[in-house]
C-alpha cells in the first residue's frame, strides 16, 4: 500500500521511499524517514496534495511522490 | 557579548522573539549577494540577528543556506546562538538543537510556546533539560514576553555556555596527522547535490539523533506528547478550508479583500498624498520667484518624493495583510489549493499572492515574493509580474480606450469594458506565458524538492505584523527610493532645460503666433518650450523609430517622460498640446482632433490606438519597479534585462497592430 491510497485517520510506518533524491532529502529534514509513524489527514484530490501529520507537525507532499512511498498500516482511526 | 544571532526551526518564534528584544530599533538589510533578508536590531548595546529558519545543517533551500553559513563563522568565531525551540515541538527542535551542539558553539536555550505547552498539560522540568544538554534554559512566551526579563539578565551577564555534544565523537577521524574530527568539514563539504552514500550517511545519523532525543524528551516531559493531538482543531479547521467548494470560497473571498484592499483601500491615503503634494508644488510655485529654481522644486524635487511616497499605502497594506495571512497559517493553504494549477506554468502555489497584488502594482508583489522559496520561480516571478495590469496604466488606458470609442457606450457589457477587459486578459495571459518561458529557459537552480508545511492555525501576533510592515516599507524609502527620486530629478532636467536660449523660444513662440489664422487652435508657450526642450529633442530624435508605430515625436516625448511612471503620460499630452487641464474629456476631445500633418487624417486613428495600448500593455514603462528589482535581485542586470525584453516586446506588439488595423 502506498502513502496515497491510506485512509484519512489512519497511520501507518513508512516502509520504503523511492523518490528522487532531493525529495528524499526535504523529506527527511522534515523528520520523514523509513520506519516514521505517521498519519494521513484530510487531502482532497482536486490539489493533488497527500497532506501527513509527523510528530505535531502537518507536512503535504505532491501525489506523484506519495505513490511512492510504501507504507505499512499502524492502526484505523 | 558583542552579538548575538537567533536561530532555530522555522515558525519556533524567532521573530517574535526579536521584536520582543529590539523593538523598532531594527533594520532589514541584505545578505551580500544573495537576496535574503538580513534582520538586525540592538538590545543594550548587543546586536541581535534574526537568521532565517533552519531545518537542519544540511540544508535545502537559499534561506537555510545562509543560517548555515552564519553559523559556521559562528562555530570558527566563537560568537554565540540564541536558540529558540517550539515547546509543543520540542523533539523536532532539539534534534537541530543537538545538531547545532556538536559544532561546540556557545549557546543559550529558549524554549518557546510556554502558554501551549501549559494548554496541553504538558509540563517540563527544566533544571532536567539544563543538566542534560549543559547550557542555561529560559522557558517563555515570546508572544505576550513572559520570561523575557530572565532571557536579558542571562544575556547581560553573558551567560552562553558550549553545550554537551551528543554526536561530535562518532566523527574522530585518526590520519598521519593524529585525531582530527571532521564534523565542521563534513557538513561544510555538502554540496546542494545530494549523493546516494550521503544520503544514507545522513539517515544513519539521523535516527542516532533521534534516539538520544527522545531519551531527554522522555525524562525531562512529564506527559506523553505523542498521547495527546495538538494538531486536532487545525485538522479540522482544514477540512473546511482545503474543501474543494467551501476553501475555494474562501480563497477567492480572501483574495479579493487582498486584492480591493491594494487597490481601493490604499487609494485614498494615496489621494491625500497626491494632494498634499499638488498643494506644496503650488505653494512653491507661488512662493519662490525665481522661475528655474521654484520648477526645480515642485515639478523636480517634490514631484520626485511623491513619487516615492506614493507607494507606501499600497507596500504597507500589502504587507500587514501578507503577515495576517502568513501569522495566521493560511498563506500556506493558499499555496496548497492554488499549486497544482501554477504547476502547469512552472510555478507553484507559493506565486499566487505577488501575481494576484501585481494587479495593483508591481513594487509591493516583487518585495512580496521573498516567500518563494525556489529561487528559479521567484526570479520567473519578479520578471513576469510588471506585465499584469497594474493601477498605473489604468489612466493610460481609460483615455486611449475613449478616443477609440467615441460614443459613449451604455448598458453594462459595452465597447470600452470589454477592451478594457481585453487589456487585463491580455497582461495576464503575457505574465504566465513569460513565466513559463523564463522557467524553461533559466539556469537558476531550481529547489526541485517540493514539501509543504501546513503550520498550526494561530491568532496573528500584531506586532510581528505592523513591526515587519513597518521595516519593509522603510526599507523600499531608503534603497528603491534614491534611485527613483534621482530619475525623477533628472526627468525634470530634461522637461525642463533647453540647449537653445530663452529668447530662441521667445522668438518661436511669437512667430508662431503670427502665423496662425483664426481658427486654428492656440497652443501656449509651454508646448513650443517643451519641443524645444532636450525631451523634445529626444522625442524628435527616437521619431524614425517610432513612426513605424504609429507615434510621432510628440508622442515620443510621452513616451520619455512616462517612464517615471506611467500615468504621467497623460500629464504630459496636456502639456504638450497646451491643454492645461488634466480632465479626461478635455483631453480625450483634443486629441480625437490632433491631425496627422503628413497624411491629413487623424493622429489617434484606431491603428495608432491600439498600437499604443499594446506598447503600454508590454513596456516596462515605470522606474520605480526597475528600482525594486534591482534591489530584489540584487543586479542592474536583472532589470535591465527585463527593460531591453519587455520594450522589444511591446514594440513588437504595437508594430503588428499598427501594421494590422
Ligand atoms: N501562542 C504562542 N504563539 C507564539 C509564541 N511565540 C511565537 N508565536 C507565534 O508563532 C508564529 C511564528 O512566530 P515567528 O516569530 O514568526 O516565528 P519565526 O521563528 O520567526 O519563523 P520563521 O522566520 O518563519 O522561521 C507567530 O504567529 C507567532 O505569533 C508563543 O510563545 N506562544
Ligand atoms: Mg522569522
Amino acid at each position: 500500500m502506498n502513502l496515497k491510497e491510506l485512509k484519512e485517520g489512519d497511520s501507518a510506518i513508512l516502509a520504503s521511499i523511492n523518490v528522487g533524491e532531493d525529495i528524499k532529502k526535504s523529506l527527511l529534514l522534515n523528520g520523514v524517514c523509513i520506519g516514521s509513524l505517521i498519519e494521513k489527514n484530510y487531502s482532497p484530490s482536486f490539489a493533488k496534495l497527500c497532506n501527513i501529520s509527523i510528530r505535531g507537525k502537518m507536512i503535504s507532499i505532491r501525489n506523484h511522490d506519495a505513490i511512492n512511498i510504501e507504507v505499512v498500516k499502524f492502526s484505523e482511526k | 557579548m558583542k552579538q548575538l544571532a537567533l536561530i532555530g526551526k522555522p515558525n519556533s518564534g524567532k521573530s517574535s522573539l526579536f521584536n520582543k528584544l529590539t523593538g523598532l530599533n531594527q533594520k532589514i538589510g541584505n545578505y551580500s549577494g544573495v537576496t535574503v533578508e538580513k534582520k538586525s536590531g540592538i538590545f543594550e548595546g548587543v546586536k541581535i540577528i534574526d537568521l532565517p529558519g533552519l531545518k537542519s545543517l544540511w540544508v535545502d533551500s537559499l534561506d537555510e543556506q545562509i543560517s548555515l553559513r552564519e553559523i559556521l563563522d559562528y562555530a570558527e568565531t566563537n560568537s554565540p546562538l540564541l536558540f529558540v525551540a517550539n515547546g509543543v515541538q520540542l523533539a523536532d527542535s532539539l534534534l537541530l538543537f543537538s545538531e547545532i551542539a556538536d559544532l561546540q558553539i556557545p549557546m543559550i536555550l529558549v524554549i518557546n510556546f510556554k502558554d501551549e505547552l501549559k494548554k496541553s498539560q504538558l509540563v517540563l522540568d527544566k533544571e532536567k533539560i539544563k543538566n542534560h544538554l549543559g547550557c542555561e534554559v529560559v522557558l517563555m512566551n515570546s508572544k505576550n514576553g513572559e520570561g523575557l526579563d530572565e532571557l536579558k539578565a542571562l544575556i547581560r551577564e553573558n551567560k552562553a555556555q558550549i553545550p554537551h555534544t551528543f554526536r561530535r565523537s562518532q566523527f574522530e577521524k585518526m590520519d598521519k596527522n593524529g585525531f582530527e574530527n571532521i564534523y565542521l568539514k563534513t557538513i561544510k563539504d555538502h554540496q546542494n547535490k545530494f549523493t546516494n552514500a550521503q544520503y544514507q550517511l545522513l539517515e544513519a545519523d539521523f535516527s542516532q539523533r533521534q534516539l538520544l532525543v527522545s531519551k531527554i524528551t522522555n525524562e525531562v516531559l512529564k506527559e506523553d506528547p505523542t498521547k495527546l493531538d495538538i494538531l486536532a482543531s487545525s485538522k479540522k479547521v482544514d477540512k473546511i478550508l482545503l474543501h474543494p467548494i467551501w476553501g475555494m470560497i474562501t480563497f477567492l473571498l480572501v483574495m479579493l479583500v487582498v486584492f480591493q484592499s491594494v487597490f481601493t483601500l490604499a487609494g485614498i491615503p494615496m489621494d491625500w498624498i497626491d494632494q498634499l503634494f499638488a498643494w506644496m508644488s503650488e505653494k512653491a510655485n507661488a512662493n519662490i520667484s525665481t522661475q528655474w529654481l521654484a520648477s526645480l522644486v515642485s515639478d523636480g524635487v517634490l514631484a520626485g518624493l511623491g513619487g516615492v511616497l506614493i507607494f507606501i499605502p499600497q507596500i504597507a497594506i500589502l504587507f500587514i495583510l501578507l503577515g495576517i495571512l502568513e501569522n495566521t497559517g493560511y498563506l500556506s493553504r493558499i499555496s496548497y489549493i492554488s499549486d497544482n494549477f501554477l504547476q502547469k506554468f512552472g510555478l507553484s502555489g507559493k506565486s499566487v499572492i505577488p501575481l494576484m497584488s501585481s494587479w495593483a502594482c508591481a513594487i509591493p508583489a516583487i518585495m512580496s515574493t521573498r516567500m518563494i522559496e525556489d529561487n528559479r520561480e521567484r526570479m520567473a516571478v519578479i520578471l513576469a509580474s510588471p506585465l499584469m495590469t497594474c493601477s498605473a496604466r489604468l489612466p493610460v488606458y481609460t483615455i486611449l480606450i475613449a478616443v477609440m470609442f467615441p460614443e459613449n457606450g451604455d448598458g453594462f457589457i459595452n465597447a470600452k469594458g470589454l477592451m478594457l477587459f481585453f487589456l487585463y486578459l491580455l497582461g495576464l495571459v503575457a505574465t504566465l506565458v513569460v513565466a513559463w518561458f523564463i522557467n524553461k529557459r533559466s539556469k537558476f537552480i531550481s529547489a526541485a524538492a517540493w514539501t509543504l508545511e501546513l503550520p498550526m492555525y494561530r491568532m496573528p501576533n500584531w506586532k510581528n505584523v505592523f513591526y515587519n510592515a513597518y521595516a519593509k516599507t522603510k526599507s523600499f524609502v531608503v534603497s528603491a527610493g534614491k534611485i527613483i527620486f534621482l530619475i525623477s530629478v533628472a526627468l525634470w532636467v530634461l522637461a525642463s532645460f533647453s540647449p537653445k536660449s530663452e529668447e530662441f523660444i521667445d522668438q518661436q513662440y511669437e512667430s508662431y503666433i503670427s502665423t496662425i489664422d483664426q481658427n486654428q487652435e492656440v497652443i501656449n508657450r509651454e508646448s513650443i518650450a517643451i519641443e524645444y526642450s532636450y525631451a523634445g529633442y529626444l522625442g524628435k530624435l527616437i521619431e524614425p523609430a517610432i513612426q513605424p508605430l504609429g507615434y510621432d515625436w510628440k508622442i515620443g516625448i510621452a513616451l520619455i517622460t512616462s517612464f517615471a511612471a506611467r500615468e504621467v503620460f497623460v500629464g504630459t499630452l496636456s502639456t504638450i498640446y497646451s491643454i492645461g487641464s488634466e480632465d479626461e474629456s478635455t483631453i480625450t476631445e483634443r486629441l480625437r482632433n490632433e491631425t496627422n500633418l503628413k497624411t491629413g487624417q487623424k493622429r489617434y486613428n484606431l491603428a495608432t490606438s491600439i498600437s499604443l495600448l499594446l506598447f503600454y500593455v508590454f513596456a516596462m514603462q515605470c522606474m520605480s519597479t526597475l528600482a525594486i528589482v534591482r534591489k530584489e535581485t540584487g543586479k542592474w542586470k536583472y532589470a535591465l534585462y527585463q527593460f531591453i525584453a519587455m520594450l522589444i516586446l511591446a514594440y513588437c506588439a504595437a508594430l503588428l497592430a499598427y501594421n494590422i488595423f
